[in-house]
């Protein structure tokens, strides 16, 4: 969740676009960065919590552990909650960008494109808000190529101040007449300015006349020519599942080399097998420890993206069902054991969905079941899962 | 709302009502968790079990007079949830500590997802059922005396299960069940049936849950699915666990103590501190209470009381020693 919160921020807020690369790279980029932010945010959470939550009760037995980690889990969603309320949020999956300059006439966009801008309310709230400039699927003409470079985006910079000091806030009536002493006298060009609020933009069609109207009160509005239009291009379903395919084989080489090959990655199994010799043998057992949960939770937050890509929402209780099926995909393949992992997730999805999609028609609430049934089913059968290794009980 | 509002019949006698069944929810859960050192994470699905099977008795078997559905359905809700409780404790035998948490936490989970599909005609899946009110009706009449009846139940079936708990405990049952909790190996080698034992405990904690969910759908004549989710489910565990996981007066304690404030915080009675404290406190309740839990489990894990009841305490003992000593010197005297 606090990956995927995070990724959604930094794909609907940084401005990749202010870089002005050439046009597939902004997209690209702005992907990455959401990738990485995400990662970075849940593993950051990751090892907090662990330092101060896990760390204590490490002595204390499982029963603890798994007390505490449902707090902390719990906790996290409720924060979640308050902080971004509970309503799902839509996943800006691609936001891409195009400057004006390359545009071509004839062009045809395969979703609306749009400028975007803030208004701010008079409670001071603010929203983005998004102008469409173009309809999808018919082709550009010349002449609204034309309207685009004439178009601005006006901010208001300063509330208006009409006589003196001791009248800070002005009414409608003053700014009126205030702006047609200066000069504006096209009615509807005043009706668009009065309408902003302090700091609200809105975006307007300046010809020549209007703009030199304008710039006579540059001193109270700030004009930004239009440089280019955001489109979400829906990245295709097919290109979606091929991503997820290749960050799961990326991710189970990388996770398998490292545990493999690396001195961590061994320090790592080391801890697993005996904490006590492992500290004799002069391991980090809390550091080994601390990055553990750090790789755990980048790999979660990577995920997250994807979740929210794939299924266009985040909402603060998302990792929730996901989070149990992994710890039963985990059960299915057999805890410790890397492909054990990843056969036990494929087998768990496709389960599910094959139910679901063989299933009558009123039965299909019951797909979460199936995830619980297989737990339920394999901890019968085969406790130490497919892949799993037996685990002797020291008496 | 204000401290003083809260003193009026309807209010008390509503959540004193709630206060019992989860007294009851929770000392049950505690003969698994507590005594037992299994781990349940699924105990509203044996609650939630329970309550619809009594729901489905009264709707689609109201040929009998009142009084003696009422009894019935308690009957039945008890032995489905029992009957569950028997059929999730057999698969379960071999699993320890983690593993038994998660499969019955997916347990619980099973169960709320088919409660909340099940459409028939009286039974409308996420909006849950309605039953008729069996003893009393519910008229603006009837509400004083029906309150009072159904807390004296309602009380009753509490002590009645304190007592059931405390008698298991303190035989030598109860003994072969702690025993389980101390050391499941070393109980074996000694000649405990461990098997028999945590069926028996699941068995017995599953029915005493089925028998509040069936007065819980008695009291409150329409439930739904929402009624029975995990948060319910993890609170009833932290019920547990604060009181002391193993004694049965920490858990009445805690659940006094825990359902007041929660209570309190969602009712703004603390508006008196101010209006923006008593808001905020409502909206937060979500987010302090898992923060209880860990904070518990960071610095006293063993609750309140830990494995002690309160009749162990030397306050206690000293109180109960005078008033006996207040008894016999009379006596003495002449």
């Amino acid at each position: 969740m606090a990956g995927a919160f995070a990724s959604y921020f930094s794909l609907n807020y940084i401005p990749v676009e202010k870089l002005n690369l050439p046009h597939p790279l902004p997209s690209v980029l702005a992907l990455l960065l959401a990738f990485f932010l995400s990662a970075l945010t849940s593993a950051t959470l990751a090892v907090l919590v662990e330092r101060f939550a896990y760390r204590p009760i490490r002595q204390a037995g499982r029963i603890s552990a798994l007390l505490t980690a449902l707090g902390v889990s719990l906790f996290l969603q409720n924060f979640g909650i308050q902080i971004f309320t509970a309503e799902q949020k839509a996943y800006p999956e691609s936001r891409r960008w195009l400057r004006i300059a390359d545009l071509k006439e004839g062009a045809v966009f395969d979703c609306e494109p749009y400028v975007q801008f803030s208004t701010r309310s008079t409670e001071g709230t603010v929203d983005r808000v998004k102008k469409f400039v173009a309809v999808r699927g018919a082709p550009l003409s010349q002449k609204e190529i034309e309207s685009l470079q004439q178009t601005f985006i006006v901010t208001n910079t300063k509330p208006l101040i009409t006589g003196f000091a001791p009248q800070p806030v002005s009414t409608l009536e003053q700014e009126k007449t205030f702006l047609t002493e200066r000069g504006i006298s096209d009615e509807e060009l005043l009706s668009q300015l009065l309408a902003l609020a302090d700091y609200s933009q809105c975006v307007m069609e300046l010809s020549p006349s209007r703009l030199a109207m304008l710039e006579k009160v540059c001193d109270f509005y700030h004009i930004a020519r239009i440089d280019g239009v955001f489109y979400e291009s829906p990245i295709s379903e097919g290109s979606k599942k091929v991503l997820i395919v290749v960050l799961l084989g990326l991710s189970t080489l990388a996770l398998t080399l490292f545990v493999k090959y690396t001195k961590s990655g061994k320090a790592m199994r080391a801890v697993s097998y005996d904490i006590q010799t492992s500290k004799l043998m002069g391991i980090n057992v809390n550091r080994v420890i601390a990055l553990t949960f750090f790789i755990g939770a980048f790999l979660a937050g990577i995920c997250g993206v994807v979740y929210g890509m794939r299924y266009g929402k985040v909402w603060p209780y998302m990792g929730f069902l996901p989070g149990l099926k992994a710890f039963i995909a985990a059960v299915l393949g057999g805890i410790g054991s890397i492909p054990g992992a990843v056969i036990g997730g494929l087998i768990l999805g496709f389960a599910e969905i094959m139910v679901q999609a063989y299933s009558p028609p009123a039965y299909t609430g019951y797909r979460d079941a199936v995830a619980f049934g297989i737990l339920i089913l394999i901890l019968i059968a085969r406790p130490r899962g497919i892949l799993g290794a037996i685990e002797g009980e020291k008496v | 709302m204000s401290f003083f509002d809260i003193l009026n019949f309807d209010f008390l006698s509503l959540h004193l009502a709630f206060i019992g069944i989860f007294i009851m929810l929770a000392l049950s859960l505690n003969l698994i968790n507590g005594f037992s050192g299994m781990f349940s994470l699924g105990h509203h699905g044996f609650w939630a079990v329970g309550a619809y099977a009594a729901g489905v008795f009264i709707l689609y078997c109201n040929f009998l007079p009142g009084p003696l559905m009422f009894i019935l359905s308690l009957i039945v809700g008890a032995s489905v949830a029992g009957l569950f409780g028997l059929g999730v404790g057999l698969p379960c035998l071999r699993l320890a500590g983690d593993y038994l948490a998660i499969a019955t936490l997916g347990f619980g989970e099973i169960v709320r997802i088919i409660f909340q599909n099940l459409q028939t005609d009286k039974i409308h899946g996420p909006l849950g059922f309605e039953i008729p009110a069996l003893l009393v009706p519910r008229t603006a009449e009837t509400i004083v005396a029906r309150s009072l009846i159904y807390l004296a139940l309602i009380w009753t079936f509490v002590i009645l299960t304190i007592l059931i708990i405390r008698n298991i405990v303190k035989s030598s049952h109860g003994r072969a069940i702690l025993a389980l909790r101390d050391d499941e190996v070393a109980a074996e080698l000694v000649g405990i049936d461990t098997t028999r034992y945590k069926v028996l405990v699941f068995v017995i904690g599953a029915g005493l849950a089925g028998l509040a969910g069936a007065l819980f759908v008695n009291f409150k004549t329409d439930t739904n699915p929402e009624d029975f989710l995990l948060m319910k489910g993890i609170v009833i565990l932290l019920y547990v666990v604060l009181g002391g996981m193993g004694s049965i007066s920490g858990t009445i304690m805690a659940v006094i103590v825990l359902y007041s404030a929660e209570q309190s915080l969602k009712l703004q009675l603390f508006g008196w501190l101010g209006e923006d404290i008593g808001r905020l406190a409502a909206r937060w309740w979500q987010v302090i209470f898992p923060l209880i839990l860990i904070i518990l489990m960071l610095s006293r894990p063993q609750g309140i009381m830990g494995k002690k009841e309160i009749t162990q305490l030397p306050l206690f003992r000293k109180l109960t020693a005078l008033l006996r000593s207040k008894q016999t010197a009379p006596e003495a005297k002449q």
